[in-house]
This record gives C-alpha cells, structure tokens and sequence, in this order.
C-alpha cells in the first residue's frame, strides 16, 4: 500500500495548498454576490414597503430615520439635503398634499456593505389649491450602505419621466 | 502511524472550509477596493467630460456597460450601449460644456457608486442665448472584464422649473 501513503501525502499537500489566503475567482465573487444581493433584496422590498406607508400617512421623522446620518437626497428641482433634519424639511411639502407614492424595486445588485437599488416610481398628489390629483411617474437610484447592522439609504435620487412642471396649481385660465 | 496519516488529510479539509473572513482582514480588502475604484474611476470620469464637450457620442457610449440604464430628467430611461448613444448624439446638437465634480466614491469589489455635482452651459438650437444648469448626478459603476463600466446613470436638476408663461 505504498501508493496510498504516496496519494495521502499528495493529497495533504494538495489541501494545505488550497488554504492559502488567495483572491477569490470571477465565478466566486459572482457567486458571493449573487447570495448577498437575494438577502439584501429580502430587505430592501420590506423596508420599502414600510417607506411608502409611512410617506403616504405624512410620518417624516420615522421616513427620515431610513436614511444614514450623513445621508443625501437629491430631490429635482431642488438642492440636496444632507442629514436626517433636512430629509425630513424637503419631504415635508409632499406630506399635506395627499401622497399616494408607490415604489418598484426593478434591479438590486449587493457587494458587502454595499448595495445599489434602481426602481420606477409613481407619486399622486393634490398640489395645493388643484381640485383633482395629479400623477408624476419617473425612475431613481439608491445608494444602500449596510451601516451597524443596518440598511440605510446613503444617496436618494430620481427624476421624472414626464416634460417639467412647476409644483402647484395649474395655472388659471382668464 | 496509519490512522494518524488517514486523519491529516481530513483536518486540512477542515480548516479549507469557507469561513467569515476576520474584520481586520475585511477592513483591509475594503480599504485597498475603495482606492483601487478612486483611482480607476476619477480619471474615466475627466476623459468623460473631455469626450461630452468634444460631442464624441460614440467615445461617451462606451463608457456604459451593454445593459446599461441612462436617466436623463424629464425623459424615459434610455437602455443599452446603442440608445444611449443616439441620446447624446441628440444632446451634441446643444454643444453643452459640461463640468463635473466627484463628490464621494464608495466601492465594495467590483460595485462602486459616485456621487457629485455638475454645472453646464449650452445653446439650444434655434436659440441665441445660452443656458445654465446645475445638479446633483449619482452613478453606479461596476467591475466587469476587470474594467469600470457605467451601469445605471442619474441625475437632476437643483434650479427651479421654470413659471409657465402667463396666457
């Protein structure tokens, strides 16, 4: 049985050569992020759906509260908002106009603490003064960070599919 | 001897197993990824604005990945090497000089997301006087073939929507 011995020693050598700390391969990062975008995405649809009932019942401090302390939304057709504070500022106009907002995750991808999510969104809302809803439909991206323990959005940024409006009531015919 | 030798193959296996990589070694890799992506992107994204002032709408398509989502505002998404090509073949009628400025990189691997500002100038066609704009842009880049590629594209506007003229 000296082959054997030979094919345990080749064997033992072969698998301590396979623990050396090396580079993943392409197919392993691929596959790593794969199973670390399905859990991320778990996470995003629930925390979505939380956003958008919040939003829609006007609750800013606790839609605030998804975002990172250092967090930036990039509201269009205004500046940014750095911080809980000003997120919650630049919300607040939506919240007494009757938000109907619905959010579709369409594409998550996850590496580590990373995580960047595109969507569609449609928003109804009654500006002030109009008599009917108005529906604006456009596309945004976040920036997910994984910040103790936690998902958090880091960058918020959409803009619409539709030719620019000013917000607020139609203009009055003479 | 022999169960010893039988056993030793079995203990290296164990210790091959994928385990959680120690934190220290995490911070690391995060480290040495966040300035291997800086130094990748910030000088893709100079030869960008080079290539977009210069209307080099063939040269600014291949800065997106094949699938890749441009979100220009008050527009649909444009998708794919080819329509975003045409979307600014389009946008080099208004010979726009364009000035961006990176903001924050945040990579993880082969993920990185870009987060700046930009100002332009253009002229619309049939319109004497030029415009201004500024705004926020967010970009997610991935590693794909060992080289950085745009997947999704966004950005909008800080300046107010213009008042409707008054009938």
């Amino acid at each position: 049985m000296r082959v054997g011995s030979w094919g345990i020693l080749v064997l033992s050598l072969g698998a301590a050569a396979g623990c050396q700390p090396k580079a993943e391969t392409a197919e392993q990062a691929q596959a790593r992020m794969d199973t670390e975008t399905a859990a991320v995405r778990t996470v995003i649809d629930s925390v979505t759906r939380e956003f958008t009932t919040h939003f829609n019942q006007g609750h800013g401090d606790i839609v605030a509260g998804y975002y990172g302390e250092q967090a930036h939304l990039m509201p269009p057709n205004m500046p940014v908002a750095v911080g809980r504070e000003a997120i919650k500022a630049a919300f607040a106009p939506f919240f007494t106009m009757k938000p109907d907002l619905k959010l579709t995750p369409d594409a998550v991808v996850a590496n580590g603490p990373l995580a960047i999510e595109r969507g569609t969104y449609s928003l109804t809302y009654t500006p002030p003064g109009a008599t009917a809803p108005v529906t604006d439909t456009g596309k945004y991206l976040v920036h997910w960070h994984l910040l103790d323990g936690k998902w958090m959005l880091v960058d918020d940024i959409w803009n619409s599919d539709l030719p620019a409006m000013p917000m607020g009531p139609p203009a009055q015919k003479p | 001897m022999r169960p010893f030798t039988a056993l030793l193959p079995l203990a290296l296996l164990a210790a091959c197993r994928p385990k959680a990589e120690p934190p220290e070694a995490a911070m690391t890799r995060q480290a040495a990824d966040q300035q291997a992506a800086e130094d990748a992107i910030r000088p893709l994204v100079e030869r960008f604005v080079t290539h977009y002032n210069s209307g080099h709408a063939d040269s600014l398509a291949a800065f997106y990945a094949p699938d890749a989502h441009l979100m220009p505002s008050n527009l649909p998404a444009v998708v794919g090497q080819a329509a975003i090509q045409a979307a600014f073949e389009q946008a080099a009628k208004s010979k726009g000089t364009l000035k961006l400025v990176t903001e924050a990189i945040t990579a993880s691997g082969d993920l990185a997301v870009e987060r700046g500002t930009y100002e332009e100038t253009y002229t619309l066609p049939g319109n004497p006087a030029p415009s201004a704009d500024r705004g926020k842009y967010l970009v997610h880049w991935r590693r794909i073939g060992g080289k950085w590629l745009i997947v999704d594209d966004i950005a909008n506007s800080d300046l107010p929507v213009p008042a409707p003229p008054k009938p």
